[in-house]
């Protein structure tokens, strides 16, 4: 379901795509879910080889928010795109480290040190 | 402003609606802040209630909104204590595949629980698995 409102901005550095994430919460079901669409159609749409989601304006994300990284990941790798994520603050870091996704995504501070982190 | 000296309590019962129980959280995290909790403290407790109330609708519930969930939750300066209800047959921990296992690593759902129990201080349920109680004791200060 789309509320029209938009969640990403995607802006290029060379051939990385870059997804700032617009919402400063993911915390609601039906925003999450737009937002994880939006994330999908880049994807589907996504001629090159490399995509940085950026949480710099993120302060909370749930795990329904994990749920969308993780089948965002999944899409990825099927269409060979390699997926880096920055800019996520301490406290969501937490939540990488509990649930072990920090050994599964390239996470970097920034978006140039995931740019250039990805093959 | 409320009265800082005293435990803040709070009951709401609402239907298994996503976006339910939001106001409630927004009171929590309100009062948390009134009373100088660590940031840190704040995003484990918000954390932690919105997986349980997302829990709670979605498998207790099933997203049914003929049925109930119940947050009951006291806020002092030091202890945060929270419970969530729904009216469902429950579940059991046990059973739920742990995410973290390399086989499972993938799986996009599953996190809930185990978030919960990461960033609350004491968690246990009921013997039937459909009320969830979790507990946040205040961090110390960082310089």
């Amino acid at each position: 379901m789309s509320s029209g409102k938009v969640r990403i901005m995607v802006r290029y550095i060379d051939d990385v795509a870059v997804a700032n994430c617009l919402d400063t919460k993911l915390s609601d079901e039906l925003g999450i879910q737009a937002w994880g669409e939006e994330l999908y159609s880049l994807v589907a749409n996504q001629k090159g080889k490399k995509l940085v989601v950026n949480f710099q304006n993120v302060n909370f994300m749930s795990s329904s928010a994990l749920r969308v990284l993780i089948t965002l990941n999944n899409k990825t790798k099927m269409k060979g795109i390699s997926l880096g994520l920055c800019g996520i603050n301490d406290n969501i870091m937490e939540a990488f480290r509990i649930t072990r996704l920090d050994s599964l995504f390239v996470i970097k501070r920034n978006e140039l040190e995931a740019a250039k982190a990805l093959k | 402003m409320s009265d800082t000296s005293r435990t803040w309590i709070r009951e709401d019962v609402f239907p298994s609606v996503y976006g339910e129980g939001a106001d409630l959280v927004e009171s929590i995290l309100q009062t948390m802040k009134e009373r100088l909790w660590p940031e840190r403290d704040i995003f484990a407790v918000n954390l932690a209630i919105v997986e349980a109330i997302t829990n709670a609708i979605e498998h207790g519930n099933h997203c049914n909104a003929g049925k109930s969930v119940t947050v009951e939750c006291r806020v002092s300066n030091d202890l945060v204590h929270i419970s969530v209800r729904d009216e469902g047959l429950g579940f059991a921990k046990d059973k739920i595949p742990d995410p973290r296992n390399d086989d499972n690593i993938e799986c996009p759902t599953g996190r809930g629980v185990l978030l919960i129990y990461g960033f609350m201080t004491k968690v246990w349920y009921n013997d039937q698995g459909n009320q969830f109680f979790m507990e946040k004791v205040r961090s110390e200060d960082l310089p």
